[in-house]
């Protein structure tokens, strides 16, 4: 490949041509920033979730009672 | 425009993922799972298919019968069949053919000194679910339903790495802290050097060489993907950092462990290398995973390498834009360095503190506030503080009956008691065999001494390790955050295996391939070698 056909290449289309109209191929998100804020309120939701179900007892279980089954 | 497919795969994974809970349940898998030998596992083969099931029947439901207009709500709906596509993916392996290639394995025997196939190349889910997506994606393809979703598989990695904070405790991280910016001080800092001055060597454009540098030196993907603006790399060169660096992570991701294994390394000494010489954070943890597939040991410190290199990317930003603003100066010459139209294009104006603010990843800074939250203790049982923990382990021998040590283990302490030298080391033999437990921290360590030092038999030495084991408890929270961050490394690394192409791959090659190769093996030759010499001048636990 040389420079000149190198710039045609971008990381918002795959090798078979499939163009990412947002994000990337790498990631769904606009920017990298934006997917570090995702994971960071990702991360807290799970750390209470698992908080709530070690000190209170919330989970699995306590949704199947809830529910009847 | 609608990204939203009507398809019925996401339904049928759903209901297929409520049978395989139900089935479990119910006691119908019971043979198959004694067969693979994983009935640890049974639990979480209920709850966690009962609930992704729910929840992708419901996914199916609505994406089958439901309006979909453009819009941000429909673009999030076509990433939830592909994030469910990775999950069931990671699913069937780790619970049916990582146990199933570990019983194949253990069928054949002992291969290489001592260990099973499986064992020597790390065949476990980790490196089995990336294989898998690579399989896949190059043979059958991702189907247009789930290719959205395999984006999100950075997402779950960065998650995993937030929550990683929540497993490092102080005394660990002012154990390791010398080691870590000391290593990777010297390894990321003489990459990026070696990088830029070998693109120099072979005339690689700027934009190139500056790109590759960050890919190679700092953390892989995002390094380069953050440092590409500062030095205006084309996307092709961005592309090319990439293939490069997946390329070698991949190979680094089998060889490594296989290396570390055959010189019988310490979870903390692998973990060191492999934090310091696997150029991508992705590949790390699959190393460290395939290394020691049944603890967290070795992840946690190569992450703690990991996130000690990610702490130098502003610095490498920051060095990577004065580089280029000064060779885009020099190579345009003094002449067109007076054209101010020249200089516009050529030669942007950097400004230190904004790079700052703008390319530091915010999920470091989530990973510290983790670790900041855990010193408080709010993750601890109650009367438990974060300075009584050791290892991440807290001292408790408030023990019932059967826990305590039988009659014929108290036999097999008296048998050896007056080998023990070290008067430390007898005392707490001696209340040991007295109360039948554990009584102190101070003896927890004496008695680690007492087995290290070769002076018990092979039957008193258990039962001591047995009495060790059994007054140290993990925090029940601490549990989840690990069985979360395992799932969410299956997850992301599983979705990176269907990211990678054999197009991708080729991309890779010429001359991106032989600088990231050159720096790539020294860089990892040479970090084994600083470890292994080194090992006890940077506090590491020998090999």
């Amino acid at each position: 490949m040389n420079r000149q056909d190198s710039q045609k290449i971008d990381i918002h289309t795959t090798e078979t041509g499939f163009q990412y109209h947002r994000g990337s191929a790498l990631s769904i998100f606009k920017s990298d920033r934006r997917e570090d804020v995702a994971a960071l309120v990702c991360a807290c939701l799970i750390a209470l979730g698992a908080y709530a179900h070690v000190n209170y007892g919330w989970g699995f279980a306590h949704l199947r009672t809830l529910v009847g089954l | 425009m609608v990204y939203t497919k009507r398809h019925i795969a996401v339904l049928i994974m759903g209901l297929a993922l409520l049978a395989l809970g139900y089935c479990t349940e119910l006691g119908l898998l019971d043979d198959v799972i004694k067969y693979l030998g994983t009935s640890r596992s049974k639990p979480a083969m209920i709850t966690l298919p009962y609930t992704f099931g729910a929840i992708g029947v419901v996914i199916g439901l609505w994406q089958l019968i439901g309006l979909h207009r453009p819009g941000g709500l429909d673009y999030i709906n076509s990433a939830l069949g592909g994030a469910l596509f990775i999950l069931f993916v990671a699913m069937l392996i780790r619970w049916f053919l990582d146990p199933l290639v570990a019983v194949w394995s253990r069928a054949v025997g002992p291969v290489f000194g001592g260990k099973y196939i499986h064992d020597v190349f790390g065949l476990n889910y980790i490196v089995l679910g990336i294989v898998a997506g690579i399989l896949l994606v190059n043979t059958v393809g991702i189907p247009s339903w789930a290719q959205n979703g395999v984006r999100l598989s950075r997402l779950g990695l960065k998650t995993g790495v937030v929550l990683l904070g929540t497993l490092y405790f102080l005394q660990e991280i002012l154990h390791l802290g010398t080691a870590s910016f000391t290593l990777i001080g010297i390894f990321v800092l003489g990459s990026v050097g070696l990088v830029l001055w070998m693109g120099r060597l072979m005339t690689v454009s700027n934009s190139m060489g500056g790109v590759l540098s960050a890919g190679v030196g700092v953390c892989g993907v995002s390094a380069a993907v953050a440092a590409a603006p500062v030095v205006q790399a084309k996307s092709a060169e961005i592309a090319y950092t990439i293939g490069t660096i997946l390329l070698w992570g991949v190979g680094c991701m089998f060889v490594f462990p296989t290396v570390g294994k055959l010189l019988h390394m310490s979870p903390e000494a692998f973990g060191a290398w492999a934090g310091t010489g696997i150029l991508n954070s992705a590949q790390v943890a699959g190393a460290a995973l395939a290394f020691q597939p049944d603890g967290i040991e070795t992840l946690k410190v190569a992450e703690i390498f990991n996130i000690t290199r990610i702490l130098f990317l502003p610095l490498i930003v920051v060095w990577l834009a004065v580089w280029y603003v000064r060779r885009e100066t020099a190579v345009n010459g003094a002449a067109q360095a007076q054209s101010v139209g020249a200089m516009a294009v050529s030669a942007p104006r950097v400004s230190v503190g904004r790079v700052i603010v703008d390319k530091f990843p915010l999920f470091v800074l989530g990973f510290i506030f983790m670790f900041l939250l855990n010193l408080t203790g709010v993750f601890l049982p109650k009367g438990v503080s974060a300075n009584d923990l050791w290892k991440g382990q807290y001292f408790d021998n408030n023990l019932k009956a059967d826990r305590l040590l039988k009659d014929k283990d108290v036999d097999a302490l008296r048998a050896v008691a007056d080998k023990a030298k070290r008067s430390d080391h007898k005392a707490a033999l001696e209340r040991l065999i007295a109360n039948k437990k554990v009584m102190s921290v101070s003896d927890y360590h004496a008695l680690d001494g007492l087995s290290a030092s070769g002076a018990l038999s092979k039957e008193a030495k258990a039962v001591v390790s047995g009495a060790r084991r059994s007054v140290m408890h993990t925090p029940k929270i601490v549990g989840w955050f690990r069985d979360w961050i395992v799932w969410l490394f299956a997850f992301g690394l599983t979705g990176l295996g269907m990211q990678i192409t054999i197009a991708s791959l080729k991309q890779a090659g010429g001359q991106p391939l032989v600088i990231g190769g050159v720096v790539g093996t020294i860089k990892a030759v040479g970090s084994l070698i600083v470890v292994i010499v080194f090992a006890g001048l940077l506090g590491l636990s020998t090999l």
